[in-house]
């Protein structure tokens, strides 16, 4: 099991960033409180110094909430249980998950913190679908990695958005690895 | 202030967790902080996915905390009174800042008035230690 005590992939920078998500509960909690704001300038203007501000020390930062940060994962599934599992099963391995049900979310959660992987589902309600938001993302964020996973699509049909495309059905310990070895840097086929 | 949040290490739940709410950041942070504290925990994004994994004879529940309003078709009153109903077991939390039907609230929860959001970390976690200690 990958541990939380260390990053063993050295995600794509962000470290801060997943401190404040983290430990910056009393704003991201308030967030409501401050509707002119962006996600990230409230993180900004709230920060908690006991916590994660930039420049601290890790020995000023909070001791019990505060621990580097594993790899994070973002999956966007419209079927809570099968989001549900999968997130369990990341979570399990070490990683911290975000779960969005739809395209909007995912763009919600991209904008407020720093993500290693995005986790898509094709099929989804909202503005876009999962093939558009992995487009979106490969053109805003590259270095973001990008699995698609979907029961519609070839393989070839998410060339050149995606770094990997997983069929449904699937078994989710496969999905994982999927992503264990995109975030590891190994050499991999982009379809099983 | 984080220094007033309990330490999460010194709590030993090992309830699950239903969060209902409708903004992806609110249900990522609760639910980070929740699981911190060792609760088990599963997110919905609305009422719909709510009932998703209430019926589900394979999860078991033991605290809802929905948002009122939720998206979709279904809101937190009317989740409230679907889990008083059908899954009497479970405590539920309801929390907002409607200006309606407080006094509802009061009576579908098991210690109302609502909570009010923005959420106080240390008040939802009281909260809950206290509806699953009377049971």
């Amino acid at each position: 099991m990958m541990g939380l005590a260390s990053n063993p992939y050295g995600g794509a920078g962000g470290a801060e960033t997943r401190w404040v998500r983290r430990c910056g509960l009393g704003a991201l909690l308030n967030l409501k409180a401050s509707p002119s704001f962006g996600f990230r300038d409230a993180l900004r203007r709230n920060f908690n110094p006991k916590c994660g501000e930039v420049g601290l020390t890790s020995e000023q930062r909070h001791p019990d909430l505060c621990h580097q940060a594993a790899p994070t994962v973002l999956v966007v599934e419209d079927e809570v249980l099968i989001r549900m599992a999968l997130a369990a099963l990341l979570r399990d391995e070490g990683f911290t998950v975000i779960e969005a049900c739809n395209a909007d979310e995912a763009l919600v959660a991209l904008s407020a913190t720093s993500i290693d992987l995005l986790l898509t589902d094709v099929r989804m309600e909202g503005s876009m679908d999962g093939l558009d938001l992995a487009a979106k993302v490969r053109s805003t964020m590259p270095d973001l990695k990008i699995v698609v996973v979907s029961g519609h699509l070839a393989p070839d049909e998410t060339h050149g958005v995606a770094d990997a495309f997983v069929p449904k059905p699937y078994l989710a310990e496969k999905v994982v690895e999927r992503v264990k070895t995109i975030l590891s840097g190994t050499n991999f086929d982009h379809a099983f | 202030m984080l220094s007033d949040l309990p330490n999460p290490k010194a709590l030993s739940p090992s309830k699950t967790v239903l969060i209902v709410d409708s903004e992806v950041i609110v249900r990522m942070t609760l639910g980070d902080y929740l699981r911190n504290c060792g609760y088990r925990v599963i997110e919905a994004a609305n009422g719909e996915e709510a009932l998703t994994v209430l019926k589900d004879a394979d999860l078991s529940v033991d605290v809802t905390l929905a948002e009122v309003e939720l998206g979709g078709e279904i809101d937190g009153f009317q989740l409230a009174a679907w889990i008083r109903s059908r899954r009497p077991q479970i405590a539920v939390i309801l929390a907002g800042t409607p200006t309606r039907a407080a006094k509802a609230a009061g009576d579908l929860c098991e210690e109302g008035p609502m909570m009010s959001k923005p959420y106080d970390p240390q008040l939802v976690v009281d909260r809950m230690k206290r509806l699953l200690a009377a049971r």
